[in-house]
């Protein structure tokens, strides 16, 4: 790559925010946990947590920001991933690095079939094979827990090239490394022909057709990627929990990762990072104010505060600026330091 | 074979509860292009509703014709405020602001009521009758009475009177009905008050016939795959499709498990989505994304 190619590159203005402000941010948060000092009471361990769902949030950005599909089966995904942990960890007793290739062959594979509906050029049937997918995963989970190898076992413990990860630090360490990694890969996916030719089929999916796009493989694939990645997080997720039960697979979590892209922007790199920071930092905030408040009813339902901010929070960004924070933060940043402006990256889903 | 009866008579039951939850779907999808996924949190607000206004006003008839008011005009806010904003926005940015609605009303159900399931005594008996050997739950019958009283009438509307013709003229062919004079605008908006009265119809038979709890809002989930087997697009389908969810659904928990009924019925959902598409009863349609 030419010195001036990368320049180019981290002119990009979502890359500069997520390289230049949040990851370095996410890196002294994890500093701070390490020698003690708190912000909002945020721990290593609620870091390494959001840099796992950091990875379920690129998942779906790549789905729902670049090629205008959705998902709301990420917490089926997670299943599955811990599923797959399970065999392959557990079960058949294969090195780490071995069972996060496999889970996102696996992951990739079953991705595909869930896409297949998207081929019927409705957006919303794509939509419910997701849900379709949450509901049969998390019963395969519930129901063949012993073949998988995870009932009351739990995972075994990771090492990475004979280093053993058994200390938050060291999962940090290694989080952090698989984030980098796969937001350059999510970024310079977006960047090159294939990031194009998804926005092409999420802004004018027939123009896109006539342009000599094969629009269907596209999804697919994009849903094949998409939901690889989800099933990595997943497994990262277990493995980093060492026990897994089914009540963490809620449909919940797969609409707050759907909160997180849209909180922040679903169509930057830049977005989901700070939908995932935030996501992190409003609970504790809450929590922050409700011990504050003291015993009482704002303590008791700090829970559904947490969800109806989010909630709102959605119809609100969508209604009102679809852009989400990161961009508005981009704006405000462009005005303050006068970056040059850059075309719009278009619509958001 | 009784006990297969009687799964198949409660089964059709629940079933025709989907069937009006499903209609409300359906409806609001046809008329406005919006596929409401907040919809399930209507039911479940409207049982809620139906215990505090029981409370309040003493009497449980009184409390039902009040619940039936005021979650249409709820409907109808939800539409003003965050639907109509999003008009000509593409489908899936709306789908989301309604996932957003649903994940709001949800904690605001829980912040208001609390985690524990209320009960409300209403006017349907718990009894049982017996047919032969096999027994039958009366609220069983009156569910599927009220269901078919209620597709009766809301056949009617949409036949006989004019906001009805209207309303199938803006699902239709909304730019011939512009032309022709219809407020395709207050359409929408009547569109979702229907929508919201279906989902307090079904809310307060759920009240009456079970405890209320903010579970009830999961029945949506089962009335989504309901809606697209009987097929998005038609307004029968969404009743037969209602019907063979609750069947499916009774017949799984008494022959398999409790956690297997919603994978059956998702499974089936999904078969769906890859070998017909339109449903059941839809017809296929060049949709645009």
């Amino acid at each position: 790559m030419t010195a001036s190619r990368w320049v180019a590159r981290v002119r990009a203005p979502a890359a500069k925010v997520a390289a230049g402000v949040v990851l370095p941010l996410l890196a002294a948060g994890g500093v701070w946990g390490i020698q003690g000092g708190w912000f909002l009471h945020i721990s290593l361990l609620d870091v390494n947590f959001a840099l796992i769902t950091l990875l379920a949030a690129l998942a779906l950005h790549l789905l729902t920001g670049r090629a205008g599909l959705i998902s709301i089966g990420s917490a089926g995904f997670y299943a599955l991933g811990a599923a797959l942990g399970g065999l392959f960890g557990t079960r058949l007793e294969l090195p780490f690095l071995a069972v996060l290739a496999l889970g996102l062959a696996v992951g990739a594979l079953v991705g595909a079939v869930v896409g297949l509906p998207s081929l019927s050029l409705k957006g919303l049937y794509a939509l419910l094979a997701t849900l379709a997918f949450h509901f049969i995963a998390v019963f395969a989970y519930l129901e063949y827990s012993d073949t998988f190898g995870y009932a009351g076992i739990g995972y075994p413990p990771v090492s990475v090239f004979g280093y053993p990860i058994d200390t938050d630090i060291a999962w940090y360490g290694l989080l952090m490394a698989i984030t980098i990694l796969v937001v350059y890969a999510v970024g310079s996916l977006s960047r090159g022909r294939q990031g194009r030719v998804l926005v092409a089929i999420r802004d004018q999916e027939f123009a896109a057709a006539a342009a000599g796009i094969n629009v269907g493989v596209t999804k697919v694939k994009v849903y094949a990627l998409s939901s690889a990645l989800t099933t990595l997080a997943g497994i990262l997720y277990a493995y980093y929990l060492t026990t897994t039960t089914v009540d963490l697979f809620t449909l919940d979590l797969a609409i707050q990762l759907i909160a997180i892209i849209v909180i922040g922007g679903s169509s930057t790199v830049a977005g989901s990072v700070v939908g995932v920071a935030i996501w992190t930092a409003l609970p504790k905030l809450i929590e922050t104010l409700s011990n504050q408040a003291g015993s009482g009813w704002f303590y008791d339902n700090k829970d559904g505060f947490n969800n109806v901010v989010f909630g709102l929070a959605i119809i609100l960004i969508i209604v009102l600026r679809p852009g989400g924070l990161a961009e508005m933060s981009m704006i405000a940043a462009r005005a303050a330091l006068v970056i040059p402006r850059r075309a719009p990256a278009g619509r958001d889903a | 074979m009784a006990s297969f009866i009687q799964d198949i008579v409660s089964g059709i039951a629940t079933g025709s509860i989907y069937g009006l939850v499903a209609i409300g779907l359906v409806l609001v999808y046809k008329s406005t292009g919006v596929f409401n996924f907040a919809h399930g949190e209507f039911v479940a607000l409207s049982a809620f509703l139906l215990t505090s206004l029981t409370a309040a006003l003493g009497a449980g008839w009184l409390a039902i014709v009040a619940v039936l008011v005021i979650v249409p005009i709820l409907g109808v806010l939800v539409h003003y405020l965050i639907i109509r904003p999003m008009m000509g926005k593409p489908l899936l940015a709306t789908v989301m602001t309604t996932i957003g609605l649903g994940l709001a009303l949800r904690a605001l159900i829980l912040i208001l009521y609390g985690p524990d399931p209320r009960q409300f005594d209403g006017p349907i008996p718990s009894n049982a009758v017996d047919i032969g050997s096999v027994r039958i739950a009366v609220s069983d019958l009156l569910t599927i009475g009220i269901a078919v009283v209620c597709l009766l009438l809301f056949g009617l509307f949409f036949t006989r009177s004019s906001l009805g013709l209207q309303m199938r003229a803006v699902a239709n062919q909304m730019e011939a009905s512009i032309l022709s004079g219809v407020n395709a605008s207050r359409i929408y908006a009547v569109a979702f008050g229907v929508g919201a009265l279906l989902a307090a119809v079904a809310g307060v038979l759920l009240a009456s016939t079970s405890v209320v709890s903010v579970q009830l809002s999961n029945l949506a989930l089962i009335a989504f795959p309901a809606v697209i087997i009987g097929g998005i697009s038609s307004v029968q389908g969404a009743i037969v499709g209602g019907i063979l969810v609750g069947v499916l659904e009774k017949l799984a928990e008494a022959y398999a498990s409790q956690q297997a009924a919603i994978a059956v019925v998702y499974a089936v959902l999904l078969a769906v989505l890859l070998l017909r598409p339109q449903g059941i009863l839809g017809t296929r349609e060049a949709m645009r994304a």
